[in-house]
Protein backbone atom coordinates (compact mmCIF):
# COMPACT_ATOMS: atom_id res chain seq x y z
CA UNK A 1 0.00 0.00 0.00
CA UNK A 2 1.56 3.42 -1.29
CA UNK A 3 1.45 6.07 0.65
CA UNK A 4 -0.29 7.79 -2.15
CA UNK A 5 -3.48 5.39 -1.53
CA UNK A 6 -3.29 6.65 2.24
CA UNK A 7 -3.77 10.08 1.09
CA UNK A 8 -7.32 9.50 0.40
CA UNK A 9 -8.25 6.90 3.13
CA UNK A 10 -10.13 8.71 5.91
CA UNK A 11 -11.22 12.50 5.16
CA UNK A 12 -13.61 12.48 7.93
CA UNK A 13 -11.41 12.31 11.43
CA UNK A 14 -10.21 15.83 10.56
CA UNK A 15 -7.08 14.44 9.02
CA UNK A 16 -5.87 12.65 12.15
CA UNK A 17 -5.17 9.41 10.40
CA UNK A 18 -3.58 11.36 7.43
CA UNK A 19 -1.24 12.81 9.99
CA UNK A 20 -0.11 9.70 11.91
CA UNK A 21 0.02 7.94 8.41
CA UNK A 22 2.14 10.33 6.48
CA UNK A 23 3.39 12.32 9.28
CA UNK A 24 1.85 15.39 7.76
CA UNK A 25 -0.41 17.50 9.84
CA UNK A 26 -3.00 18.90 7.67
CA UNK A 27 -4.95 21.42 7.92
CA UNK A 28 -5.81 23.41 4.80
CA UNK A 29 -7.39 26.08 5.69
CA UNK A 30 -4.70 26.87 8.20
CA UNK A 31 -2.33 26.52 5.86
CA UNK A 32 -0.13 24.25 8.18
CA UNK A 33 1.81 21.99 6.72
CA UNK A 34 4.10 19.93 10.02
CA UNK A 35 6.05 16.66 9.29
CA UNK A 36 7.12 14.62 11.47
CA UNK A 37 10.38 13.43 9.56
CA UNK A 38 10.46 9.76 10.58
CA UNK A 39 7.03 8.41 9.90
CA UNK A 40 6.99 8.19 5.94
CA UNK A 41 9.81 6.07 6.24
CA UNK A 42 8.11 3.10 7.99
CA UNK A 43 4.53 3.01 5.54
CA UNK A 44 3.35 -0.24 7.15
CA UNK A 45 4.16 1.22 10.68
CA UNK A 46 2.21 4.41 9.90
CA UNK A 47 -0.44 1.98 8.70
CA UNK A 48 -0.88 -0.05 11.45
CA UNK A 49 -0.69 3.06 14.21
CA UNK A 50 -3.67 4.95 11.93
CA UNK A 51 -5.72 2.12 11.75
CA UNK A 52 -5.40 1.37 15.32
CA UNK A 53 -6.50 4.93 16.03
CA UNK A 54 -9.38 5.21 13.56
CA UNK A 55 -10.44 1.61 15.53
CA UNK A 56 -9.96 3.37 18.47
CA UNK A 57 -11.83 6.12 17.96
CA UNK A 58 -14.73 3.80 16.60
CA UNK A 59 -14.43 1.96 20.08
CA UNK A 60 -14.73 5.18 21.87
CA UNK A 61 -17.45 6.58 19.76
CA UNK A 62 -19.76 3.08 20.78
CA UNK A 63 -19.18 3.79 24.27
CA UNK A 64 -19.99 7.56 24.29
CA UNK A 65 -23.03 6.78 21.87
CA UNK A 66 -24.15 3.84 24.42
CA UNK A 67 -24.09 5.97 27.17
CA UNK A 68 -26.17 8.66 25.19
CA UNK A 69 -28.30 5.86 24.33
CA UNK A 70 -29.31 4.28 27.96
CA UNK A 71 -29.73 7.59 29.22
CA UNK A 72 -32.20 8.40 26.22
CA UNK A 73 -34.00 5.11 26.88
CA UNK A 74 -34.62 6.20 31.07
CA UNK A 75 -35.53 9.65 30.13
CA UNK A 76 -37.93 8.07 26.74
CA UNK A 77 -39.51 5.31 29.29
CA UNK A 78 -40.15 8.67 31.75
CA UNK A 79 -41.93 10.49 29.43
CA UNK A 80 -43.93 7.30 28.38
CA UNK A 81 -44.89 6.75 31.64
CA UNK A 82 -45.69 10.18 33.08
CA UNK A 83 -42.65 10.65 34.97
CA UNK A 84 -39.07 12.39 34.56
CA UNK A 85 -36.71 9.80 34.33
CA UNK A 86 -33.02 9.91 36.10
CA UNK A 87 -32.96 13.66 37.83
CA UNK A 88 -30.12 13.33 40.25
CA UNK A 89 -26.52 13.75 38.68
CA UNK A 90 -26.19 16.63 36.58
CA UNK A 91 -23.48 18.30 38.33
CA UNK A 92 -22.95 20.74 36.02
CA UNK A 93 -26.43 22.43 35.70
CA UNK A 94 -26.95 25.43 37.83
CA UNK A 95 -29.49 25.37 40.44
CA UNK A 96 -31.47 28.26 39.60
CA UNK A 97 -32.40 25.99 36.05
CA UNK A 98 -34.77 24.22 38.11
CA UNK A 99 -36.77 26.43 40.23
CA UNK A 100 -36.95 29.03 36.88
CA UNK A 101 -40.35 30.05 36.16
CA UNK A 102 -39.43 30.44 32.24
CA UNK A 103 -41.20 27.66 30.31
CA UNK A 104 -37.64 26.60 28.09
CA UNK A 105 -35.37 27.02 31.03
CA UNK A 106 -37.36 24.71 33.18
CA UNK A 107 -37.78 21.79 29.75
CA UNK A 108 -34.31 21.88 29.84
CA UNK A 109 -34.08 21.03 33.58
CA UNK A 110 -36.52 18.67 33.04
CA UNK A 111 -34.85 17.02 29.90
CA UNK A 112 -31.20 17.30 30.31
CA UNK A 113 -31.34 16.57 34.06
CA UNK A 114 -29.39 13.58 34.89
CA UNK A 115 -27.39 14.01 32.02
CA UNK A 116 -24.40 12.09 33.89
CA UNK A 117 -26.55 9.43 34.92
CA UNK A 118 -25.07 6.38 32.48
CA UNK A 119 -21.54 7.83 33.49
CA UNK A 120 -22.28 7.30 37.02
CA UNK A 121 -23.73 3.80 36.01
CA UNK A 122 -20.87 2.42 34.24
CA UNK A 123 -18.31 4.15 36.92
CA UNK A 124 -20.71 2.04 39.71
CA UNK A 125 -20.77 -1.47 37.17
CA UNK A 126 -16.30 -0.78 37.12
CA UNK A 127 -16.06 -0.88 40.52
CA UNK A 128 -18.51 -3.86 41.56
CA UNK A 129 -16.86 -7.31 42.08
CA UNK A 130 -16.31 -9.80 39.85
CA UNK A 131 -17.88 -13.09 40.76
CA UNK A 132 -17.80 -16.35 38.56
CA UNK A 133 -19.89 -19.41 40.18
CA UNK A 134 -18.15 -22.20 40.94
CA UNK A 135 -20.24 -23.84 39.28
CA UNK A 136 -19.54 -22.00 36.17
CA UNK A 137 -17.42 -23.13 33.10
CA UNK A 138 -14.67 -20.78 33.94
CA UNK A 139 -12.54 -19.75 30.73
CA UNK A 140 -16.28 -20.23 28.84
CA UNK A 141 -17.95 -17.71 31.06
CA UNK A 142 -15.07 -15.25 30.60
CA UNK A 143 -15.13 -15.22 26.74
CA UNK A 144 -18.31 -14.80 26.59
CA UNK A 145 -18.93 -11.46 26.70
CA UNK A 146 -15.92 -10.42 24.83
CA UNK A 147 -17.21 -12.37 21.72
CA UNK A 148 -20.79 -10.74 22.44
CA UNK A 149 -19.56 -7.11 22.21
CA UNK A 150 -16.83 -7.59 19.48
CA UNK A 151 -19.19 -9.05 17.32
CA UNK A 152 -21.28 -5.79 17.83
CA UNK A 153 -18.43 -3.64 17.63
CA UNK A 154 -17.13 -4.87 14.28
CA UNK A 155 -20.74 -4.11 12.30
CA UNK A 156 -19.48 -0.46 13.17
CA UNK A 157 -16.84 -0.92 10.78
CA UNK A 158 -19.17 -1.04 7.54
CA UNK A 159 -21.41 1.92 8.57
CA UNK A 160 -20.68 4.82 6.21
CA UNK A 161 -21.11 7.88 8.80
CA UNK A 162 -20.01 10.23 6.40
CA UNK A 163 -18.72 9.81 2.52
CA UNK A 164 -15.40 7.84 1.96
CA UNK A 165 -15.99 7.27 5.67
CA UNK A 166 -16.03 3.26 6.35
CA UNK A 167 -13.60 1.94 8.41
CA UNK A 168 -13.79 -0.78 5.47
CA UNK A 169 -14.21 0.55 2.57
CA UNK A 170 -13.52 -2.16 -0.29
CA UNK A 171 -14.98 -5.22 0.81
CA UNK A 172 -17.37 -6.60 -1.74
CA UNK A 173 -19.40 -8.60 0.90
CA UNK A 174 -20.90 -5.51 2.45
CA UNK A 175 -23.55 -5.57 4.78
CA UNK A 176 -23.34 -9.25 4.73
CA UNK A 177 -20.39 -9.06 6.52
CA UNK A 178 -22.66 -7.52 9.81
CA UNK A 179 -24.74 -10.21 9.62
CA UNK A 180 -21.78 -12.61 9.84
CA UNK A 181 -20.65 -10.95 12.91
CA UNK A 182 -24.33 -10.78 14.13
CA UNK A 183 -24.17 -14.47 14.46
CA UNK A 184 -21.35 -14.10 16.96
CA UNK A 185 -23.50 -12.70 18.97
CA UNK A 186 -25.68 -15.70 18.83
CA UNK A 187 -22.93 -17.84 20.06
CA UNK A 188 -21.58 -15.64 22.83
CA UNK A 189 -25.23 -16.14 24.59
CA UNK A 190 -25.27 -19.10 23.82
CA UNK A 191 -21.96 -19.41 25.90
CA UNK A 192 -22.84 -17.25 28.39
CA UNK A 193 -26.24 -19.57 28.86
CA UNK A 194 -24.33 -22.32 28.90
CA UNK A 195 -21.35 -21.91 30.98
CA UNK A 196 -23.39 -19.74 33.89
CA UNK A 197 -24.37 -23.56 34.89
CA UNK A 198 -28.00 -21.56 35.68
CA UNK A 199 -31.27 -22.37 34.62
CA UNK A 200 -32.67 -19.42 34.19
CA UNK A 201 -29.09 -18.54 32.02
CA UNK A 202 -29.68 -21.99 29.91
CA UNK A 203 -33.57 -21.25 28.82
CA UNK A 204 -32.69 -17.63 28.26
CA UNK A 205 -29.50 -18.39 26.23
CA UNK A 206 -31.66 -21.14 24.47
CA UNK A 207 -34.81 -18.97 23.06
CA UNK A 208 -32.05 -16.24 22.79
CA UNK A 209 -30.46 -18.35 19.90
CA UNK A 210 -33.88 -19.98 18.49
CA UNK A 211 -34.74 -16.12 18.42
CA UNK A 212 -31.94 -14.59 16.78
CA UNK A 213 -32.04 -17.51 14.13
CA UNK A 214 -35.63 -17.31 13.20
CA UNK A 215 -35.97 -13.44 13.03
CA UNK A 216 -32.65 -13.56 10.81
CA UNK A 217 -33.98 -14.76 7.68
CA UNK A 218 -36.79 -12.07 7.21
CA UNK A 219 -34.02 -9.73 7.81
CA UNK A 220 -32.02 -11.20 4.99
CA UNK A 221 -34.57 -11.76 2.91
CA UNK A 222 -35.98 -7.84 3.20
CA UNK A 223 -32.95 -6.39 2.53
CA UNK A 224 -32.74 -8.68 -0.26
CA UNK A 225 -34.98 -6.30 -1.82
CA UNK A 226 -32.80 -3.45 -1.72
CA UNK A 227 -30.08 -5.38 -3.50
CA UNK A 228 -32.14 -6.50 -6.27
CA UNK A 229 -33.08 -3.19 -6.43
CA UNK A 230 -29.36 -1.36 -6.47
CA UNK A 231 -27.53 -4.29 -7.23
CA UNK A 232 -24.95 -4.50 -5.14
CA UNK A 233 -23.89 -5.10 -1.34
CA UNK A 234 -21.32 -2.16 -0.59
CA UNK A 235 -23.17 -0.13 1.48
CA UNK A 236 -21.50 3.23 0.25
CA UNK A 237 -22.76 2.38 -3.30
CA UNK A 238 -26.26 1.63 -1.57
CA UNK A 239 -26.33 5.29 -0.26
CA UNK A 240 -25.10 6.80 -3.87
CA UNK A 241 -27.76 4.80 -5.45
CA UNK A 242 -30.57 6.65 -3.40
CA UNK A 243 -29.19 9.89 -4.10
CA UNK A 244 -29.05 9.08 -7.84
CA UNK A 245 -32.70 8.57 -7.30
CA UNK A 246 -35.34 10.54 -8.20
CA UNK A 247 -34.64 14.48 -7.95
CA UNK A 248 -31.77 16.16 -7.48
CA UNK A 249 -31.60 15.13 -3.71
CA UNK A 250 -32.36 12.01 -4.16
CA UNK A 251 -35.12 9.31 -2.87
CA UNK A 252 -34.73 7.27 -0.07
CA UNK A 253 -35.38 3.61 -0.94
CA UNK A 254 -38.35 3.23 2.10
CA UNK A 255 -40.34 5.04 -1.20
CA UNK A 256 -39.92 1.82 -2.66
CA UNK A 257 -39.34 -0.87 -0.37
CA UNK A 258 -41.76 -0.42 2.38
CA UNK A 259 -43.10 -3.38 3.03
CA UNK A 260 -39.31 -4.14 3.41
CA UNK A 261 -38.56 -1.45 5.63
CA UNK A 262 -41.49 -2.82 7.91
CA UNK A 263 -40.41 -6.36 8.00
CA UNK A 264 -36.74 -5.01 8.81
CA UNK A 265 -38.04 -2.97 11.57
CA UNK A 266 -39.88 -5.80 13.38
CA UNK A 267 -37.09 -8.14 12.85
CA UNK A 268 -34.58 -5.67 13.96
CA UNK A 269 -36.45 -5.36 16.99
CA UNK A 270 -36.31 -9.26 17.62
CA UNK A 271 -32.76 -9.15 16.55
CA UNK A 272 -31.97 -6.64 19.62
CA UNK A 273 -34.18 -8.85 22.13
CA UNK A 274 -36.15 -5.78 22.78
CA UNK A 275 -39.81 -5.87 24.48
CA UNK A 276 -42.27 -6.94 22.21
CA UNK A 277 -39.60 -9.73 21.64
CA UNK A 278 -37.32 -10.01 24.85
CA UNK A 279 -38.36 -13.34 26.10
CA UNK A 280 -34.62 -13.97 26.86
CA UNK A 281 -33.91 -11.74 28.93
CA UNK A 282 -37.84 -11.37 30.59
CA UNK A 283 -36.78 -10.14 33.59
CA UNK A 284 -39.94 -11.08 35.70
CA UNK A 285 -39.85 -14.82 34.48
CA UNK A 286 -35.98 -15.47 33.52
CA UNK A 287 -33.92 -13.24 35.60
CA UNK A 288 -32.82 -11.62 33.29
CA UNK A 289 -31.76 -14.43 31.25
CA UNK A 290 -28.48 -15.58 29.75
CA UNK A 291 -26.66 -12.92 31.98
CA UNK A 292 -27.80 -13.82 35.29
CA UNK A 293 -24.95 -14.96 36.84
CA UNK A 294 -22.99 -11.94 35.22
CA UNK A 295 -22.01 -9.10 37.53
CA UNK A 296 -19.96 -5.84 37.69
CA UNK A 297 -17.88 -5.02 34.36
CA UNK A 298 -19.02 -8.27 32.48
CA UNK A 299 -22.57 -8.05 33.05
CA UNK A 300 -21.69 -4.33 31.75
CA UNK A 301 -20.32 -5.53 28.58
CA UNK A 302 -23.90 -7.37 27.93
CA UNK A 303 -25.46 -4.14 28.24
CA UNK A 304 -23.43 -2.09 26.02
CA UNK A 305 -23.39 -4.76 23.62
CA UNK A 306 -27.41 -4.68 23.40
CA UNK A 307 -27.68 -1.26 23.28
CA UNK A 308 -24.64 -1.19 20.55
CA UNK A 309 -26.34 -3.72 18.53
CA UNK A 310 -29.44 -1.79 18.61
CA UNK A 311 -28.18 1.19 17.28
CA UNK A 312 -26.24 -0.91 14.82
CA UNK A 313 -29.23 -2.02 13.09
CA UNK A 314 -30.70 1.32 13.51
CA UNK A 315 -27.69 2.74 11.51
CA UNK A 316 -28.13 -0.28 9.22
CA UNK A 317 -31.95 0.92 8.86
CA UNK A 318 -30.85 4.23 8.22
CA UNK A 319 -28.53 3.91 6.09
CA UNK A 320 -30.19 1.35 3.62
CA UNK A 321 -33.82 2.35 3.30
CA UNK A 322 -33.54 6.50 4.98
CA UNK A 323 -30.83 7.95 2.64
CA UNK A 324 -27.82 7.54 4.83
CA UNK A 325 -25.51 10.28 4.91
CA UNK A 326 -27.31 12.02 2.80
CA UNK A 327 -29.31 15.43 2.77
CA UNK A 328 -28.80 19.07 2.49
CA UNK A 329 -25.08 20.14 2.53
CA UNK A 330 -23.81 16.30 2.60
CA UNK A 331 -20.83 17.39 1.27
CA UNK A 332 -19.38 18.33 4.23
CA UNK A 333 -18.27 15.28 6.53
CA UNK A 334 -19.56 16.35 9.48
CA UNK A 335 -22.93 17.30 8.35
CA UNK A 336 -23.53 13.99 6.30
CA UNK A 337 -22.00 12.42 9.78
CA UNK A 338 -25.05 14.60 11.81
CA UNK A 339 -27.44 13.65 8.95
CA UNK A 340 -26.93 9.67 9.66
CA UNK A 341 -27.16 10.27 13.38
CA UNK A 342 -30.83 11.98 12.83
CA UNK A 343 -32.03 9.41 10.44
CA UNK A 344 -30.36 6.83 12.97
CA UNK A 345 -31.61 8.25 16.25
CA UNK A 346 -35.54 8.60 14.73
CA UNK A 347 -34.63 4.91 14.54
CA UNK A 348 -33.94 4.55 17.98
CA UNK A 349 -36.71 6.74 19.01
CA UNK A 350 -39.27 4.53 17.35
CA UNK A 351 -37.53 1.26 19.18
CA UNK A 352 -38.17 3.19 22.17
CA UNK A 353 -41.56 3.83 21.59
CA UNK A 354 -42.27 0.27 21.03
CA UNK A 355 -40.62 -0.99 23.71
CA UNK A 356 -42.41 1.13 26.32
CA UNK A 357 -45.78 0.76 24.64
CA UNK A 358 -46.20 -2.89 23.94
CA UNK A 359 -46.22 -5.94 26.20
CA UNK A 360 -44.27 -8.90 25.80
CA UNK A 361 -45.71 -10.93 23.59
CA UNK A 362 -45.74 -15.36 24.39
CA UNK A 363 -42.88 -16.89 22.94
CA UNK A 364 -45.12 -19.61 20.78
CA UNK A 365 -46.05 -16.49 19.32
CA UNK A 366 -43.12 -14.99 18.67
CA UNK A 367 -42.14 -18.06 16.92
CA UNK A 368 -44.83 -18.55 14.96
CA UNK A 369 -44.71 -15.15 14.01
CA UNK A 370 -41.38 -15.25 12.51
CA UNK A 371 -41.84 -17.93 10.52
CA UNK A 372 -45.71 -17.71 9.32
CA UNK A 373 -46.09 -14.37 8.83
CA UNK A 374 -42.36 -12.76 8.07
CA UNK A 375 -41.10 -15.10 6.08
CA UNK A 376 -43.66 -15.69 3.73
CA UNK A 377 -44.05 -11.88 3.63
CA UNK A 378 -40.47 -11.29 2.77
CA UNK A 379 -40.43 -13.53 -0.09
CA UNK A 380 -43.63 -12.33 -1.56
CA UNK A 381 -41.76 -8.46 -1.48
CA UNK A 382 -38.84 -9.95 -3.67
CA UNK A 383 -41.25 -11.80 -5.83
CA UNK A 384 -42.74 -8.36 -6.40
CA UNK A 385 -39.16 -6.55 -6.09
CA UNK A 386 -38.07 -8.98 -9.11
CA UNK A 387 -41.41 -8.35 -10.89
CA UNK A 388 -40.89 -4.58 -10.81
CA UNK A 389 -37.60 -4.29 -12.22
CA UNK A 390 -38.32 -6.91 -15.03
CA UNK A 391 -41.08 -5.17 -15.69
CA UNK A 392 -39.04 -1.49 -15.85
CA UNK A 393 -36.13 -3.42 -17.85
CA UNK A 394 -38.92 -4.83 -20.80
CA UNK A 395 -41.55 -2.47 -21.11
CA UNK A 396 -38.90 0.55 -20.14
CA UNK A 397 -41.21 1.82 -17.70
CA UNK A 398 -39.03 5.41 -16.08
CA UNK A 399 -41.96 5.40 -13.71
CA UNK A 400 -39.74 4.57 -10.38
CA UNK A 401 -43.05 5.08 -8.57
CA UNK A 402 -44.44 1.75 -9.71
CA UNK A 403 -42.54 0.00 -6.73
CA UNK A 404 -44.39 1.94 -4.51
CA UNK A 405 -48.07 1.36 -5.34
CA UNK A 406 -47.77 -2.84 -4.28
CA UNK A 407 -46.92 -2.42 -0.60
CA UNK A 408 -49.61 0.15 -0.34
CA UNK A 409 -52.18 -1.43 -2.22
CA UNK A 410 -51.49 -4.53 -0.11
CA UNK A 411 -51.72 -2.18 3.14
CA UNK A 412 -54.97 -0.81 2.13
CA UNK A 413 -56.23 -4.35 1.80
CA UNK A 414 -54.97 -5.82 4.55
CA UNK A 415 -56.43 -2.49 6.19
CA UNK A 416 -59.90 -2.95 4.54
CA UNK A 417 -60.49 -6.64 5.49
CA UNK A 418 -58.90 -6.37 9.33
CA UNK A 419 -61.40 -7.90 12.21
CA UNK A 420 -62.60 -5.08 14.02
CA UNK A 421 -61.97 -5.26 17.54
CA UNK A 422 -65.35 -6.64 18.68
CA UNK A 423 -65.79 -4.93 22.37
CA UNK A 424 -65.23 -1.39 22.65
CA UNK A 425 -62.72 -0.47 26.15
CA UNK A 426 -64.82 1.32 28.63
CA UNK A 427 -62.71 3.18 30.62
CA UNK A 428 -60.36 5.30 28.36
CA UNK A 429 -56.50 6.00 30.37
CA UNK A 430 -55.69 9.36 29.39
CA UNK A 431 -52.62 9.59 27.57
CA UNK A 432 -50.78 12.95 28.37
CA UNK A 433 -46.65 12.82 28.02
CA UNK A 434 -46.10 15.78 27.79
CA UNK A 435 -46.98 17.01 30.97
CA UNK B 1 -3.66 -7.50 3.09
CA UNK B 2 -5.62 -4.19 2.67
CA UNK B 3 -9.07 -5.57 3.37
CA UNK B 4 -8.25 -8.36 5.40
CA UNK B 5 -5.65 -5.98 7.58
CA UNK B 6 -8.29 -3.90 8.33
CA UNK B 7 -10.51 -6.43 9.54
CA UNK B 8 -8.18 -7.74 11.95
CA UNK B 9 -6.23 -4.53 13.43
CA UNK B 10 -10.56 -3.92 13.87
CA UNK B 11 -11.25 -6.93 15.72
CA UNK B 12 -7.63 -6.55 17.85
CA UNK B 13 -8.61 -3.27 18.82
CA UNK B 14 -12.33 -4.70 19.89
CA UNK B 15 -11.08 -7.31 21.71
CA UNK B 16 -8.17 -4.93 23.17
CA UNK B 17 -11.07 -2.69 24.54
CA UNK B 18 -12.30 -4.98 26.22
CA UNK B 19 -9.68 -6.57 28.26
CA UNK B 20 -8.37 -3.25 28.66
CA UNK B 21 -11.27 -1.72 30.24
CA UNK B 22 -11.10 -5.78 32.06
CA UNK B 23 -7.92 -5.02 33.23
CA UNK B 24 -8.53 -1.58 34.59
CA UNK B 25 -11.64 -2.88 36.52
CA UNK B 26 -9.83 -5.46 38.13
CA UNK B 27 -7.26 -2.62 39.22
CA UNK B 28 -10.70 -0.87 41.16
CA UNK B 29 -12.68 -3.19 42.23
CA UNK B 30 -12.97 -5.71 45.49
CA UNK B 31 -11.89 -8.85 45.44
CA UNK B 32 -13.46 -10.68 48.73
CA UNK B 33 -15.59 -13.84 47.20
CA UNK B 34 -17.28 -16.48 50.01
CA UNK B 35 -19.31 -19.40 49.19
CA UNK B 36 -22.59 -17.99 49.47
CA UNK B 37 -21.64 -15.49 47.18
CA UNK B 38 -19.75 -17.97 44.39
CA UNK B 39 -23.25 -20.82 44.50
CA UNK B 40 -25.20 -20.21 41.55
CA UNK B 41 -28.38 -18.12 41.88
CA UNK B 42 -31.73 -19.90 41.95
CA UNK B 43 -33.99 -17.13 44.25
CA UNK B 44 -32.74 -17.99 47.30
CA UNK B 45 -32.97 -21.47 47.20
CA UNK B 46 -30.16 -23.99 47.48
CA UNK B 47 -29.20 -24.94 43.82
CA UNK B 48 -31.21 -27.79 42.37
CA UNK B 49 -28.82 -30.03 40.00
CA UNK B 50 -26.57 -28.80 37.72
CA UNK B 51 -28.07 -27.29 34.63
CA UNK B 52 -26.34 -28.74 31.85
CA UNK B 53 -29.46 -31.20 31.07
CA UNK B 54 -30.96 -32.39 27.95
CA UNK B 55 -32.84 -29.59 26.64
CA UNK B 56 -35.99 -29.41 24.36
CA UNK B 57 -35.08 -31.68 21.14
CA UNK B 58 -37.41 -28.32 18.96
CA UNK B 59 -34.51 -25.70 19.45
CA UNK B 60 -32.63 -28.37 17.47
CA UNK B 61 -36.11 -28.88 14.78
CA UNK B 62 -36.29 -24.97 14.43
CA UNK B 63 -31.72 -24.57 13.80
CA UNK B 64 -32.50 -27.44 11.06
CA UNK B 65 -35.30 -25.07 9.50
CA UNK B 66 -32.66 -21.70 9.96
CA UNK B 67 -29.74 -23.70 8.16
CA UNK B 68 -32.18 -24.16 5.49
CA UNK B 69 -33.56 -20.82 5.04
CA UNK B 70 -30.42 -19.37 5.26
CA UNK B 71 -28.63 -21.26 2.68
CA UNK B 72 -31.36 -20.40 0.41
CA UNK B 73 -30.72 -16.86 1.13
CA UNK B 74 -27.31 -17.28 0.50
CA UNK B 75 -28.10 -18.36 -2.63
CA UNK B 76 -30.49 -15.47 -3.43
CA UNK B 77 -27.89 -13.18 -2.83
CA UNK B 78 -25.35 -13.20 -5.88
CA UNK B 79 -28.68 -13.66 -7.82
CA UNK B 80 -29.88 -10.22 -6.53
CA UNK B 81 -27.02 -8.73 -7.40
CA UNK B 82 -27.08 -9.47 -11.13
CA UNK B 83 -30.58 -9.57 -11.46
CA UNK B 84 -30.54 -6.20 -13.44
CA UNK B 85 -28.40 -7.84 -16.16
CA UNK B 86 -29.66 -11.07 -16.37
CA UNK B 87 -32.90 -10.39 -17.01
CA UNK B 88 -36.24 -12.53 -17.08
CA UNK B 89 -34.60 -15.87 -17.28
CA UNK B 90 -33.10 -15.84 -14.04
CA UNK B 91 -35.91 -14.23 -12.30
CA UNK B 92 -38.26 -17.22 -13.56
CA UNK B 93 -35.66 -20.09 -12.63
CA UNK B 94 -35.46 -18.48 -8.89
CA UNK B 95 -39.04 -18.01 -9.14
CA UNK B 96 -38.76 -22.25 -9.49
CA UNK B 97 -36.53 -22.02 -6.46
CA UNK B 98 -38.62 -20.13 -4.20
CA UNK B 99 -41.80 -22.01 -5.35
CA UNK B 100 -40.38 -25.26 -4.40
CA UNK B 101 -38.80 -23.88 -0.57
CA UNK B 102 -42.41 -22.08 -0.03
CA UNK B 103 -44.02 -25.92 -0.90
CA UNK B 104 -41.50 -26.56 1.61
CA UNK B 105 -42.58 -24.46 3.98
CA UNK B 106 -46.06 -24.93 3.65
CA UNK B 107 -45.17 -28.72 4.60
CA UNK B 108 -43.41 -27.94 7.77
CA UNK B 109 -46.57 -25.84 8.54
CA UNK B 110 -48.78 -28.57 8.17
CA UNK B 111 -46.74 -31.10 9.82
CA UNK B 112 -46.76 -28.94 12.79
CA UNK B 113 -42.74 -28.01 12.63
CA UNK B 114 -43.33 -24.91 12.98
CA UNK B 115 -45.53 -25.13 16.24
CA UNK B 116 -43.95 -24.16 19.41
CA UNK B 117 -45.62 -26.03 22.17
Amino acid sequence: MTLQALKHLHRFDGGLAYFLATGKLKISTLGIHYQIPWLHLFPLAAWIISMFVMSGIVAGFVSVNVMALVWLERKVSGLIQNRMGPMMINILQPKMLASSKNPVLKWISVWFGGWLQTMADGVKLLLKEDIIPVNADKWVFITAPICVFTASLMGYALIPFAPQFPIIENLNIGFLFIFAFGSYTVIGILMAGWSSNNKYSLLGGMRSAAQLITYEIPMLLALLGVVMMTGTLKMEKIVNFQRSLGTHHGHWLILYQPLGFLIFLIAGIAETNRTPFDMPEAESELVSGFNTEYSGFRFSLFFLSEFSNMFLSCALGATLFLGGWSGPGSSYGIIAFLWLMIKAYGLVLVFMWIRWTLPRVRIDQMMEFGWKVLTPLALLNILWTGGEILLVKIQGYQHQYLYIWFPISLLVLAMLFMPKPKKKREHKLKFAPFL
Amino acid sequence: MNTTGYILVFLAVGILFVIGNYFLSSLLRPFRPNAKKLATYECGEEPFGTAWVQYNVRYYLFAVFFVIFDVEALFLIPWAVVLKSLGAFAFVEMLIFLFLLFIALIHVWKKGGLKWV
